[in-house]
């Protein structure tokens, strides 16, 4: 016998349902309140031209191997520094985001090991980031006691101490730069210190001059092809750092030569050649009740550098002309570097040799996208620091 | 003829309510007399047309119907050789409706005789107390969402104010038994909540209330609950929204009504099951009339009116000004749920049992303006109520007389959580148009739930709990910075959760002759929980908790009685006390001071009231008087150290005081109610209420002693109420108007939290002193009872004058008093419904639509004005001093920082400079100060879908 269903049941079965289909069709959700979306990101960013609005300087453009990000050492951006202090940020090249500090910690201004953060760089293979630490700079009061001035000629307020005493070449992975790093410390030479009669005999190369009258970081490194190896400056030459070894090993045929760049495919090095001028001078450096220091300066032609190619193992060395701060394509087959005031592109046999017009005056440190489109680079403002710009190399 | 109809003088006789709250349907009891000869009529059949319920008079004429539901009936005598008799009887719940039907003889066939009692319906002669009823029929018709707001139909009832009284001043019955929520009645109102359609009547006293009413200073309001009907299953469902609204009126309300009761055969006849379900999802919990908006420059004084207008006119910094306002309030979201159930059944011809168990849970978030730019981290509300009561009712007829007694037992359970919303849970839960399956979690409940010495012993912050800041996210960027919290959590935690276990005995005896002896008594033990702890993002920060048993008890006798000339005279009696539970040190500033036990404290309250007809107005005029000492434990939140959330939710805190007292007071009214015509009467009544005791309102932060709650507060209200009620066939309307006037030595009237207490005790409105407030409901076509109609409607409108307004930084004089008020308010609600008949494919259904209007003239009711400036705007002064806290020598802040806005970027330069720094810091304490939460209701416009069967 077939049940028999109760006609309210029924009645309520059909009612439910009914309205159930009502519900549905009636209560899609409309919007909700939508929250305040900030609108941060109009303007230039993202867009060809001055990427960095910094008052301190932003320095040492770097490409992440993706070409999403551009890395650099900016100065004064944090509230709690001082403004002559760098640390190194990422900046999103696209049309939303803001920097990202990559070493926090380095820079709390309670921290004693707090340094100056330049020139970071990632790694081709995007596993690991380079950068350099500017450890205590010279400075002559912590030898000499401070006397009357007695003899000195010319004063020594214009022949200060050369600044660079010592860097560390670090090398961290990518997503956290406390990590697991590597180092390297380099002295660069020039500052000899006599125990015996507590003074110090100073050479003032020409990489010293560069890096006190420009702020040119000479010894910016430039990773191998097989994110395994560095080249750098110590200022009189280079060297090619194994990442973790103990030392780095000299290159041949690189006297003065500061600012290296590896090729894409690893067989040649670009660097600039400082040129030496002859004059020698003897100054009073730091007069007191005993003589202190004396300061052995050489000069250097200003403005003066040759760019030049050389095998890794320093061999095959070539000359291409005038030029400072080289950087290849990402083909390998073009160099861009700073001539004059302006920055300049040129064939590695160097044929070719142009102006890159389009924005790139005055320009300095310049690096290719890795997809060739675009040139980074780093300009004075009119405030009078560096910020970093970005131009399209595609109508070049 | 006439004799064959009622006899009008009677009817103080023939229709006479009495006082007890027994169960939560009502009774009739009658007799039944020849015309002619006065003389009994034995075995005359009595039946409540359209319900089964029917009896035979007795030898003596007599006869008694149980469980009537409340509402007007037409109750039919008949008995061979008599005129059948038709009596309009309005049966009201937990009450016994007394009846006098005198039959006519006449010939076997003559038909049945209806007689009219529409003044019976408009004026009480008999009823003491001065009351408001509401059917459950009315009630889903209202234009209301929650039944608090059918309350406020009653005349002297205001924003949850009765007569004058503070919130918290009244209490609540379900189905006879008290059910306030005795732990923050004043802050939280009573936290239970009852859905309409699960309700068959609303009684709103507002004076007069009799000796089995405590706990309540200014008002009773009592709740009958459905029961199913006892001959068929009925049901309905509602579906109402506003997701079809155009975009200015959608607030983003759903709910869904579900209603269906019925008999339960197999179990005996007579036993019944009703369940209700009520589910409402919001987007925007509260929708204000502006949404959310940003202060106007005519909000303020002409000062700010020029710097809004410099903003403005400024094409740099124009968009500075108001860059977020929206129609709806943000973050604002959440939903309501109510469950009830209750099950009937006669366990003999002499005992009832009821069962019901309520479960209500409201959460949602809770607009906070310096949170208002934080995409993480919301504040959040989740309240909850349990309730489940017994009801056994016994009663006996005998010789003219009806014995009863009934014994309630009740468990109650009540929690409330206020903290930070926990995002990972609250955007992944389950919602349909709004609705949450799921309760709201937040950030370190199970912490904060964990033993008090576990959380001590580990000393760390609230899990999850972040400190509040941040310099981004907001329209502002870095100038904002402490203005508005784009990041971490919003700072406190607090839960409580109170309950109790209650046992009610109640007895009365009714005779015919109108004599009603009724006494009883009432227990509870309490369970009474608090957690509050105002920093949570800090380790070590200490919660304030509290875990006590207070116990409430009482006692009451109550005589009614008809005396000479038709007078109604009530004669009460009745014993309060309470405890708090506490062991405390009462000089909280000597650390080494004993620790004493709290002591119970009694009061006992008489209550006297009488009624009657005014001599040589034929019944038309009628009086009332009642006196009584009316009294009420304070809340026990009061007893603890706690944080007081005011209305714009900040935080302030105060010392607890376990040695509090009753809050208590005595009244005084009296009212006269005239029958104009067959369908108009006109009802006046006056009243006086002396206040004592009353808990301080307001923090004085000098000292120990008076940094803690006393009962130092007094003060008066008088006042004068007029109501009009009228009834035509369609048509019903019901007006009120109150004249009140609040006067008392209140700690709020002249605290200053700088210079400390002022020494003069001198009277003042107090804060909730309204004068004048008028209401009109209107209810027509099958909204008022006409089932021919197929369109109903019901209006209601309410209009009132300001509370005062406390200004701070003004020295208050005797001579002064307060003269400032806030603004007028007005609304006006419309329902509309038009019955479509048979609903196809559902044979037994009907089915109709509705339309809901609320705040139909779409009015910027103002609530509250800042008490600084007396407006709704800040001064210039404090937003430049706002702005001033930006140094001016602040490095810049360039495009590439995550502190940078464009907006605050006014020439575009990719620098934020200083200067401009302080103008977007200016624009953001101006924003910061938005005005949303001081105006009340939004329009709202809803259609509905309600289908019965």
């Amino acid at each position: 016998m077939r049940p028999t269903v109760s006609p309210t049941l029924t009645r309520l079965t059909r009612a439910a349902l009914t309205l159930a289909t009502l519900a549905v069709a009636s209560l899609s959700c409309r919007d909700e309140v939508a929250s305040f979306e900030e609108r941060r990101t109009d303007g230039p960013r993202g867009q060809l031209g001055q990427l960095t609005f910094n008052t301190g300087d932003d320095r040492s453009p770097a490409w992440s191997p993706a070409g999403d990000s551009i890395y650099y050492s900016a100065a004064g951006a944090f509230a709690g520094l001082p403004s002559d202090q760098g640390v190194l940020v990422s900046l999103p090249f696209a049309a939303t985001g803001t920097l990202t500090q990559l070493l926090p910690d380095f820079q709390s201004p309670d921290d004693d090991r707090r340094m100056w953060l330049v020139s970071p760089l990632p790694s081709p293979d995007g596993q690991r980031l380079a950068h350099v630490e500017i450890a205590a700079l010279w400075d002559i009061g912590l030898f000499c006691s401070a006397g009357p001035v007695a003899s000195c000629t010319p004063p020594p307020d214009s022949a200060p101490l050369p600044p660079l005493q010592e860097i560390v070449i670090r090398v961290s992975p990518l997503g956290d730069a406390r990590l697991d790093t590597r180092s390297l410390t380099v002295r660069f030479p020039g500052v000899v210190l006599d125990a015996r009669t507590a003074e110090f005999t100073v050479h003032d190369y020409p990489f010293q001059q560069l890096f006190a009258g420009l702020g040119a970081f000479i010894f910016q490194p430039s990773w191998a092809p097989d994110s395994e190896r560095l080249v750098f400056s110590d200022g009189l030459r280079l060297l090619i750092w194994e990442v973790g070894a103990d030392e780095a090993v000299p290159v041949p045929g690189t006297e003065d030569g500061v600012t290296p760049a590896w090729s894409p495919d690893g067989e040649w090095i670009a660097f600039s050649r400082l040129e030496r001028a002859d004059s020698l001078e003897r100054f009073c450096v730091h007069p007191g009740l005993i003589p202190c220091a004396t300061q052995d300066r050489l000069e250097y032609v200003r403005g003066g550098s040759e760019l030049e190619l050389i095998r890794p193992d320093g061999t095959d060395g070539r000359t291409l002309g005038s030029g400072f701060d080289p950087a290849w394509s990402p083909d390998g087959g073009a160099l861009f570097f700073r001539r004059g005031d302006a920055i300049w592109r040129a064939a590695v046999d160097g044929s070719g040799v142009g102006l890159v017009v389009h924005g790139a005056a005055d320009g300095w440190e310049p690096a290719v996208s890795p997809d060739g489109r675009f040139l980074a680079f780093s300009r004075i403002s009119g405030r009078g620091d560096y910020d970093i710009w970005v131009i399209s190399l595609a109508s070049e | 003829m006439k004799r064959a109809s009622f006899i009008l003088t009677a009817l103080p006789l023939l229709l006479l309510p009495t006082a007890i709250q027994a169960q939560t349907s009502g009774r009739i009891l009658g007799r039944v007399v020849d015309g002619e000869s006065g003389e009994p009529v034995p075995t005359a059949e009595i039946r409540i047309e359209g319900t089964d319920l029917g009896t035979l008079t007795s030898e003596q004429g007599d006869f008694i119907l149980r469980n009537v539901p409340p509402g007007e009936h037409r109750l039919r005598a008949e008995r061979l050789g008599f005129t059948p008799t038709i009596v309009m009887v309005r049966v009201r719940a937990a009450r016994t409706t007394q009846v006098r039907i005198e039959l006519t003889r006449a010939p076997v066939g003559v038909p049945g005789v209806e007689v009219e009692v529409e003044r019976v319906r408009l004026i009480e002669p008999d009823v003491v107390e001065s009351h408001e009823a509401v059917l459950g029929g009315q009630l889903i018709e209202l234009p209301v969402d929650e039944v608090e707001d059918a309350v406020e139909l009653t005349t002297g009832v205001s924003d949850g104010r009765f007569r004058g009284g503070r919130v918290g001043q009244e209490t609540y019955e379900i189905d006879g038994l008290n059910v306030k929520n005795q732990l923050s009645a004043s802050t939280q109102g009573p936290v239970l909540e009852l859905a309409p359609s699960s309700l068959a009547e609303i009684d709103v006293v507002t004076g007069g209330f009799g000796a089995k009413n405590g706990s309540a200073l200014s008002g009773v309001v009592r709740y009958a609950t459905r029961r199913g009907n006892r001959e068929r299953w009925e049901g309905r469902a509602q579906v109402t929204t506003d997701h079809w609204a155009p975009d200015d009126l959608f607030r983003g309300f759903a709910g869904l009504s579900l209603s269906a009761g019925g008999p339960l055969r197999f179990l005996g006849d007579g036993t019944t099951l009703y369940a209700d379900f009520l589910a409402q999802g919001m987007v925007d919990a509260e929708p204000r009339a502006r949404g959310l908006t940003c202060l106007q420059p005519e909000d303020g004084d002409a000062a700010l009116a020029a710097r809004i207008d410099g903003l403005v006119s400024d094409p740099l910094t124009a968009p500075l000004y108001c860059p977020y306002t929206a129609d709806r309030l943000p973050n604002q979201r959440g939903d309501k749920l109510i469950g009830f159930l209750r099950f009937d059944r006669p366990l003999s011809s002499q005992l009832d049992l009821s069962l019901s168990l309520l479960y209500n849970r409201r959460q949602n978030e809770l607009y906070t303006r310096e949170f208002k730019y934080n995409d993480d981290y919301q504040l959040g509300l989740r309240k909850q109520g349990a309730f489940l009561n017994l009801n056994l009712d016994w009663s006996k007829y005998s010789g003219g007389k009806v014995y009863r007694a009934t014994f309630r037992g009740a468990a109650l359970h009540l929690s409330q959580f206020v903290g930070a919303v926990d995002p990972a849970t609250f955007e992944g839960r389950t919602q349909l148009a709004g609705f949450g399956l799921s309760e709201f979690q937040f950030l370190g409940e199970g912490f904060v739930k964990r033993p008090i010495e576990e959380q001590l012993e580990r000393g760390t912050a609230v899990p999850g709990y972040q400190r509040p800041g941040g310099t981004t996210g907001s329209p502002f960027g870095p100038a904002a910075e402490g203005i508005f919290f784009t990041e971490g959590t919003p700072e406190f935690v607090t839960w409580g959760e109170s309950g109790f276990l209650g046992a009610d005995l109640d007895g009365e005896l009714i005779t015919t002759r109108g004599l009603s002896l009724r006494g009883g008594s009432s227990v509870r033990l309490y369970r009474i929980e608090n957690y509050e702890r105002v920093l949570a993002y800090l380790p070590g920060s200490s919660p304030n908790y509290a875990l006590f048993y207070p116990s409430t008890a009482s006692g009451y006798a109550e005589m009614s009685l008809a005396a000479a000339h038709d007078i109604t005279v009530n004669l009460g009696l009745r014993v309060e006390g309470f405890e708090s539970g506490l062991s405390f040190q009462r000089d909280r500033g000597n650390i080494l001071a004993p620790r004493i036990d709290s002591e119970w404290k009694v009061n006992v309250l008489p209550r006297i009231g009488l009624a009657g007809p005014i001599p040589g107005t034929d019944g038309r005029s009628v009086i009332r008087f009642n006196y009584g000492l009316v009294a009420q434990p304070p809340d026990f939140q009061f007893f603890l150290d706690t944080s007081v959330g005011d209305s714009l939710r900040t935080v302030i805190r105060r010392q607890g005081n376990p040695d509090l007292s009753f809050e208590r007071g005595a009244a005084w009214e009296a009212g006269v109610t005239h029958l104009a015509n067959d369908h108009i009467s006109l009802s006046a009544t006056a009243f006086l209420k002396e206040l004592t005791n009353l808990v301080t309102g307001v923090l004085v932060f000098t000292g120990f002693g008076e940094n803690q709650f006393t009962t130092g507060d007094f003060g008066s209200v008088k006042g004068v109420e007029l109501t009009v009620r009228a009834r035509w066939p369609g048509l019903l309307v019901r007006g009120g108007y109150a004249l009140q006037e609040a006067q008392g030595v209140t700690s709020g009237a002249f605290a200053d939290p700088v210079a400390g207490t002022r020494q003069e005790r001198i009277e003042f409105p107090l804060a909730f002193d309204r004068r004048h407030t008028a209401d009109l409901s209107v209810f027509a076509g099958h909204a008022a009872g006409d089932p021919a109609q197929p369109w109903g409607g019901s209006l209601t409108a309410t209009v009132a004058s300001g509370f005062p307004l406390i200004r701070q930084d003004v020295q208050l004089t005797p001579d002064e008093g307060i003269d400032e008020r806030l603004p007028w308010t007005y609304r006006v609600n419309l329902r509309v419904s038009r019955e479509l008949g048979r609903l196809p494919g559902c044979g037994g259904c009907r089915w109709r639509v509705s339309a809901d209007v609320r705040n139909l003239l779409g009015r910027d009711n103002v609530l509250a004005l800042r008490g600084d400036t007396g407006t709704l705007a800040p001064s210039v002064s404090d937003l430049d001093a706002a702005a001033a806290e930006i140094p001016e020598d602040i490095r810049p802040i360039p495009r590439e920082s995550p502190d940078y806005s464009r907006i605050a970027d006014l020439d575009n330069d990719g620098l934020i400079t200083a200067f401009e720094l302080r103008t977007a810091r200016f624009a953001a304490a101006l924003d910061r100060n938005d005005p949303s939460l001081f105006f009340g209701g939004a329009r709202e416009f809803r259609v509905g879908l309600e289908v019965v069967f």
